[in-house]
């Protein structure tokens, strides 16, 4: 686990290197984790895996998928395109090419927009929705956050982001299971932000 | 990789020549690569299948959608893709369907050739109504999981135990409520003839209305043998939306929008240009009434007012799939059948093999079709599978 950490950081880093959207990013996690319960990866090509990940993701996502020259040289070539292209080749078949999957991302997207509506797209919307898209960047690097769906960590992330914020105040769920979740969750969002504290300290330093 | 992990991997890998036999047995070519009509080597069934081999080399990206999306999809009246080979030596791609001997643009041709050879052919009205269904009821399921087709023509049809549907859809596009102009990834979205005025007028946005305009437009022309809005084609690639004998011939047919019937006509990117080309007086004669009657529809008739809602210029209010799938025109007698030959002769030509180096003629688009297994018929409220994105958040957020 501690691969994985510093692998999808590394590819937090491509992703704002190569100006790709944080949707691919989380795709390329997804996709990356999905084949390794399917077959085990020797530790000297997990970095191979990961741009692989992230290139089919692109495909999916981005308009321009970026070069693969360009990928390899981000793993300072220590792969040739033969060995990247079969090892696209043998996720996609593993994965049986289904490569839709519900992302941190759209969700991202979707509770923004379902508070407040896509043309207000004022200065404090902006701050928290980008420290939410942070909170879930840093999760999506933890497999402690393997066992909350990608939604409830969007909505935990958002919450939490305005709470430090102070923006809103979040109106509590009904449901007594879906309350549990979210403040189980939460917590371990809380506990992950502490121990990343230097990521967000412009953010929140003055909060805490 | 290690060694062992190399040829444990081999020994698994299948290769679509060894387990498919399709050598001179092709059926279809076109941008989107070749496609083989294929039996089994083996002999586990004898059904017929449809090989598609993807133009190019390696995982392009339009490849990557078409077939994650395709994996997505299930419906009877969706292609379904049966495997996905990837070729390990010449990294092609292969696509595995079940193969349809006919499909809708087949049959369209056939009667177009039969009127222009002046033995007019008409379709049975019960097939028109059965293959109309089936269209609506497949672009139902695409429309709830926010999938767009964006070509209408190549959809295909197979008859004889069940039903229709698409193939290319290496263009469609998942996609969240704001849409993204889609028009700025491909200038020429629908065929032309099919094309909905406000596509015309360079409305930017690819809806579901424009989806449903091209049914109309199919629909017309299963009851006529002719396309209802046929224009000289010449400059088809130009990047300008606006095309004047388009828009000329759709309002020789339907006459001129009354102002209340289109109000949102005055926002069209084009209308400036609409309004110092096109004169209304020009139209005053022409609707849609007329000219069906020349077909022998009359205007009172379920088939006339169905139709009418499907070309309805004002995209806002164009009927959706779903309210269509409830038209009475389907409630009367014939009721629509999940075969759309039932009863019937099949008067269509086999499809024929084309050799290997021969180039397919121009104008005469092949296009694919497949056969879905025997599904049998499901009604419009079987939507229910959670399918895309969208459907995912629906799931998740309740």
């Amino acid at each position: 686990s501690r691969f994985k950490n510093k692998l999808v950081s590394w590819l937090i880093a491509v992703r704002r290197q190569l100006k790709l959207s944080f949707e691919s990013c989380c795709l390329a996690v997804n996709i990356m984790d999905r084949f390794l319960t399917t077959t085990s990866v020797a530790a000297d090509c997990f970095q191979l895996l990961g741009v692989t990940s992230l290139l089919i993701a692109t495909k999916q996502v981005e308009v321009y998928s970026p070069r693969i020259t360009q990928l390899l040289l981000l793993c300072c070539n220590s792969f040739s395109r033969e060995q990247l292209c079969n090892l696209e080749c043998l996720i996609l078949l593993r994965l049986n090419f289904r490569l839709a999957a519900p992302t941190h991302a759209f969700f991202l997207d979707y509770f923004t927009s379902r508070t407040t509506g896509y043309q207000t797209d004022g200065e404090p919307q902006k701050t928290w929705k980008w420290l939410a898209c942070k909170v879930c960047e840093l999760s999506l690097a933890d497999y402690t956050f393997n066992k909350y769906t990608p939604s409830v960590i969007v909505l935990c992330a958002v919450k939490l982001a305005k709470d430090l914020l102070k923006t809103h105040s979040a109106q509590p769920t009904d449901n007594k299971a879906a309350q549990l979740l979210v403040q189980q969750c939460t917590e371990d969002l809380k506990l992950l932000l502490s121990l990343n504290q230097d990521a967000v300290q412009d953010f929140i330093a003055p909060l805490y | 990789m290690d060694h062992d992990f190399k040829t444990r991997l081999a020994a698994e890998r299948e290769r679509v020549e060894d387990l498919f036999e399709y050598e001179g047995c092709k059926v279809g070519r076109g941008t989107y690569g070749h496609v083989y009509k294929a039996k089994r080597k083996d002999g586990k069934d004898e059904k017929e299948y449809a090989l598609k081999q993807i133009e190019g080399t390696g995982i392009s990206m339009s490849a990557c959608r078409e077939i994650a999306l395709l994996r997505e999809l299930k419906h009877p009246n969706v292609i379904t893709l049966q495997k996905v080979f990837l070729s390990h030596s010449d990294r092609k791609v292969w696509l595995l369907f079940d193969y349809a001997e006919h499909d809708l643009w087949h049959i369209i041709k056939f009667h177009r050739a039969s009127k222009a050879n002046k033995k007019p052919m008409q379709l049975p009205r019960g097939m028109v109504k059965s293959l109309l269904y089936q269209i609506l009821d497949g672009i139902h399921y695409l429309h709830a999981n926010w999938v767009l087709h964006r070509d209408l023509v190549k959809w295909a049809v197979y008859g004889f135990l069940c039903l229709c549907v698409s193939a290319d859809m290496g263009f469609a596009r998942l996609f969240n409520s704001p849409l993204k102009p889609l028009a700025d990834l491909d200038p020429v979205v629908v065929t032309f003839w099919y094309r909905a005025p406000e596509l015309l007028l360079g409305a930017r946005h690819y809806t579901k209305a424009i989806d449903i305009w091209a049914i109309g437009c199919i629909f017309a022309e299963l009851l006529t043998s002719e396309p209802i809005f046929h224009c000289r084609q010449e400059d088809i690639k130009t990047s300008n939306p606006f095309h004047h004998d388009q828009l000329d011939r759709i309002f020789s047919v339907m006459g001129f929008p009354a102002d209340k019937d289109w109000e949102d006509i005055r926002k069209m990117p084009e209308y400036p240009t609409l309004q110092k080309d096109f004169r209304r007086t020009t139209y005053a004669n022409s609707s849609l009434i007329k000219y069906m009657e020349k077909h022998k529809v009359k205007p009172d008739s379920k088939v006339f007012l169905l139709l009418q809602k499907l070309l309805t210029m004002d995209p806002t209010k164009r009927i959706t799939s779903e309210q269509a799938l409830q038209d009475p025109y389907f409630l009367e007698d014939p009721l629509p059948t999940s075969d759309v030959f039932a009863g019937c002769q099949i008067p269509y030509p086999k499809r024929e093999f084309l050799s290997e180096d021969e180039p397919e003629e121009k104008t005469e688009k092949v296009t694919m079709s497949y056969r879905h297994g025997l599904g049998s018929y499901k009604g419009p409220d079987l939507q229910k599978f959670a399918c895309t994105k969208n459907m995912h958040t629906q799931k998740s957020c309740i």
